[in-house]
């Protein structure tokens, strides 16, 4: 079972099932060194997915800082090399979630497992 | 008309988060493109200048200013600098962001660096360039640097 992680004002909250794992990301992450905790937490899910999807769910981020993308990037190779599958969720109407996601997503086309969703629901 | 926010910080970390708040408070009026464009390149100005800069005697603090006027979003960051080498890096890095290389291209090839682990960030002046749109330039003084972030913004239709 994967442990939720609570760093500063971010909290990923995990639910999983037989089919997937999805990690809803809460509030903000701008943090100074993230990776810190983020690799080895990214690490641990990849750890345990044993063939289910994963879902990074940032929905309800508010803000995310450039050094908290470096470990989701490092994560969604890392997925892809094992052949896994993963999601990664943004919600269009923030303005800075439809300008990460379009990079992410650019991103996400060079790998064949990993896509990157906008919408609201 | 023009809007105008100047803070002088002490270099801590959470000041970012701080600068971010107030230009979200400063511009609540204006499209949410250009607000979160604005805290986007805020953030990541900021949180070099804390990451990378120094208190010196002559810059004590890190300086924002923001200038929103009709047609132009304006972002200055001054701080210390720390060394040699870290000011190196950054003018490296302006320098790329500054050629002709399309700044999407820039920054998916940082993602790629990133992503083989041969590199652990430094993406910040990339997505400013490539997120943000805004162009880049620096001002060093002895051992001030300032940098600049500039984005002309479109008219919007009414």
């Amino acid at each position: 079972m994967i442990a939720d992680l609570e760093l500063d004002e971010l909290r990923l909250d995990v639910e999983e099932d037989a089919d997937g794992v999805r990690i809803r990301w809460r509030g903000v992450s701008d943090m100074r060194n993230p990776a810190k905790q983020l690799r080895p937490f990214l690490t641990g899910v990849l750890e345990a997915l044993d063939g289910r999807e994963v879902t990074l769910d940032f929905r309800e981020c508010r803000y995310m800082n450039s050094a908290s993308l470096a470990p989701i990037i490092r994560f969604m190779k890392e997925l892809d090399d094992r052949g896994a599958r993963g999601v990664l969720r943004f919600d269009e109407s923030w303005e800075w979630q439809r300008l990460t996601a379009r990079s992410l997503g650019a991103f996400a086309r060079r790998l064949s497992g990993v896509q990157v969703r906008t919408g609201g629901t | 008309m023009s809007t105008e926010l100047t803070l002088a910080v002490p270099y801590e970390w959470v000041r970012a988060r701080e600068v971010r708040e107030r230009v979200g408070q400063l511009l609540a009026e204006v499209s949410d493109e250009v607000l979160a464009r604005a805290q986007i390149v805020a953030t990541e100005l900021m949180e070099n200048a804390l990451k990378y800069g120094t208190h010196v005697s002559a810059q004590p603090n890190v300086v924002f200013h923001l200038c929103l006027d009709d047609d132009r979003l304006r972002i200055e960051v001054t701080q210390g600098v720390r060394s040699a080498d870290s000011l190196t890096a950054l003018q490296v890095c302006l320098a790329s962001v500054a050629a002709d290389t399309p700044p999407e291209e820039l920054y998916l090839a940082r993602l790629e660096a990133i992503a083989s682990g041969s590199i652990g960030g430094g993406l910040g002046l990339y997505r400013v360039a490539h997120e943000g749109g805004f162009r880049l330039e620096h001002r060093l003084e002895r051992n001030v640097l300032t940098v600049i972030a500039e984005r002309r913004l479109e008219q919007v239709p009414s």
